[in-house]
């Protein structure tokens, strides 16, 4: 019995002592982006590029999990909807509805007493469904995508924020080998304002 | 109150039946090219219908509508049009329910359907229809 209360005042008193110590350059769940604006923009020459038009609007949210010093990491998910406006390759459906979601890694850096750039990079994993009459399609992709927001602070932890982003996106298709490259690479920018909430950054 | 259930659960299985299912997890690319009376046909509607027909071997050939077993909404998966050289090029999804597909060509008020698009016919994802006849 002794030593079981030994080892519990140990282990509170490491806690304590733990607590104390922590470096304040690390933080949890301080940052929350929300914003909303255009995806399928500037496509490259692919199936699902070519099948769709602009997608607007495109709604996304975005968690900072994890933070050390400038850096964080965490989760980040969105969903647009496309018109299908070539039906050639993809397929006789009226519109597209893609889910993406999955982890991101960014860096912030302050360009002046109110404002600031965040670059990161993050993995894509999206779904897609397209529907018309009672036809639907699903489609999967991995993809990395490459962005950077301006954000310029308004009000204690609100920024306000402009954003750009390029995403690389792979489909899981299996065709044939002469028709990987057009079926399967689908590239295209995104471009966001809404607002970011964040602790101790400026 | 159980036959009230049955009978409020009964319809949402035949919309859920009635549904055509895709998915883009394989994609067989189909080509060709359409001629009448010799001279490639251009502009000409083309468009893919999931049957339910057994294909007896692998040869495309002209089928007819009435032999056709079409799903209950007989719906297109893929919709397109011959080019300036009577050539069509196209994709069509993984379907859920059928393997075997028929291709219809339509020019004004005629259409004829060829077929069977089958496992039989394409090789690695890719089926050439070679030249039909309209």
């Amino acid at each position: 019995m002794k030593k079981i209360i030994f080892f519990v005042l140990f282990i509170s008193n490491f806690t304590c002592n733990a607590q104390e110590n922590t470096n304040p350059n690390i933080s949890f769940a301080k940052s929350f982006q929300f914003t909303f604006g255009f995806a399928n923009l500037a496509t490259n020459k692919s199936m699902m590029g070519e099948a769709h038009n602009v997608a607007f609007p495109s709604v996304t949210g975005r968690l900072g999990i994890f933070h050390y010093n400038k850096f964080s990491v965490g989760l980040h998910a969105s969903v647009h909807s496309m018109d299908v406006k070539n039906t050639q390759y993809y397929g006789y459906f009226e519109d597209t509805q893609a889910l993406a979601i999955g982890p991101y890694i960014s860096y912030y850096q302050p360009i002046s007493e109110k404002s600031l750039l965040e670059p990161y990079i993050s993995y894509d994993y999206v779904n897609y469904y397209s529907n018309y009459d009672d036809k639907k399609l699903h489609s999967e992709s991995d993809g990395l995508g490459l962005g950077i927001d301006y954000q310029y602070k308004i009000v204690g932890m609100a920024y306000v924020t402009f954003g750009l982003k390029y995403s690389f996106n792979k489909m899981r298709t299996e065709t044939h080998p002469n028709w990987e490259k057009y079926m399967n690479n689908y590239n295209f920018m995104s471009a966001k304002i809404g607002f970011t909430f964040s602790k101790n950054r400026l | 109150m159980k036959k009230i259930l049955l009978l409020a659960l009964t319809p949402l299985l035949f919309t859920n039946c009635s549904v055509d299912r895709y998915e883009g997890d394989e994609r067989i690319i189909i080509q060709g090219k359409v001629v009448y009376n010799n001279v490639p046909l251009s502009n000409a509607e083309v468009d893919v219908y999931p049957v339910y027909n057994k294909p007896v071997n692998g040869s495309i050939t002209e089928v007819y509508y009435n032999d056709l077993n079409f799903d209950y909404n007989q719906n297109s998966i893929s919709k397109s049009f011959t080019d300036n050289s009577g050539k069509l090029s196209l994709s069509i999804p993984r379907s859920e329910d059928t393997n075997v597909f028929v291709i219809r060509i339509s020019r004004d008020y005629d259409s004829k359907y060829y077929g069977y698009i089958s496992k039989y016919n394409s090789s690695n994802y890719y089926l050439n229809l070679g030249t039909l006849i309209f």
